[in-house]
């Protein structure tokens, strides 16, 4: 297991202005360019029936939004 | 070309580490679209995915950042014109696949991906069904 510890300088003006989206997206970056360097699977037959699941219970309350009112 | 991405595309990019479906989304030089309030109802149900997934709740972050900003939200009032002829499309097989292949229709795309083998019906329609990894 990778563990990635960034130390932000105290003058860096994101941390002043506390902006969470912004430092996601930095985080994200950082994140991307290390799975960039490691190898990339389908998934099996098991994971799909687990993400078909959690499908099923997000399309539900997407689809609510389509049929309500 | 355009394509329209499944919900269980993106969940499946949450829950596996080294996932295609992570890569694909990200890296594809395609169009990719949602309906609307899919992204809203994906973050609402993310402790039920975190509860499956290899990641962390950071790593899970990041990622649903890095897909939407990959990914044109399409608006419900222009999905809502096509719903009527989506459920002629798909709706025998689930209805709650009906928004996607609204989306489909609203945006004159090329097909879905998923991994759901419902989507199998467009393909009768002269659209294509697709998994991740035919994205690259």
């Amino acid at each position: 297991m990778v563990e990635v510890k960034i130390d932000l300088p105290e003058g860096f003006d994101i941390v002043k202005k506390k902006n969470i989206l912004l430092m996601a997206i930095i985080l994200a970056t950082l994140i991307n360019r290390l799975t960039q360097t490691t190898g990339y699977e389908d998934l099996s037959d098991e994971e799909i029936k687990s993400v078909l699941e959690l499908d099923s219970i997000v399309k539900e309350d997407i689809f609510k939004h389509y049929t309500d009112g | 070309m355009r394509f329209i991405v499944n919900t269980s595309v993106m969940i499946s990019a949450l829950i596996k580490k080294k996932s295609i479906s992570f890569r694909a989304p990200t890296e594809t030089k395609h169009e990719l679209y949602i309906p609307e309030y899919s992204i809203e109802e994906l973050i609402r149900h993310i402790k039920k995915i975190e509860e499956r997934s290899e990641l962390t709740s950071e790593e899970i972050l990041a990622r649903i950042i890095l897909i939407i900003n990959k990914i044109i939200i399409v608006s419900k009032d222009k999905v809502i014109l096509h719903m009527h002829e989506a459920y002629k499309i798909i709706g025998h097989r689930d209805t709650k696949d009906a928004p996607f292949v609204a989306t489909l229709l609203a945006i004159g795309g090329d097909g879905i991906v998923s991994y759901d083998n419902d989507f199998e019906e467009i393909t009768k329609y002269g659209y294509v069904w697709l998994k991740p990894n035919n994205l690259l």
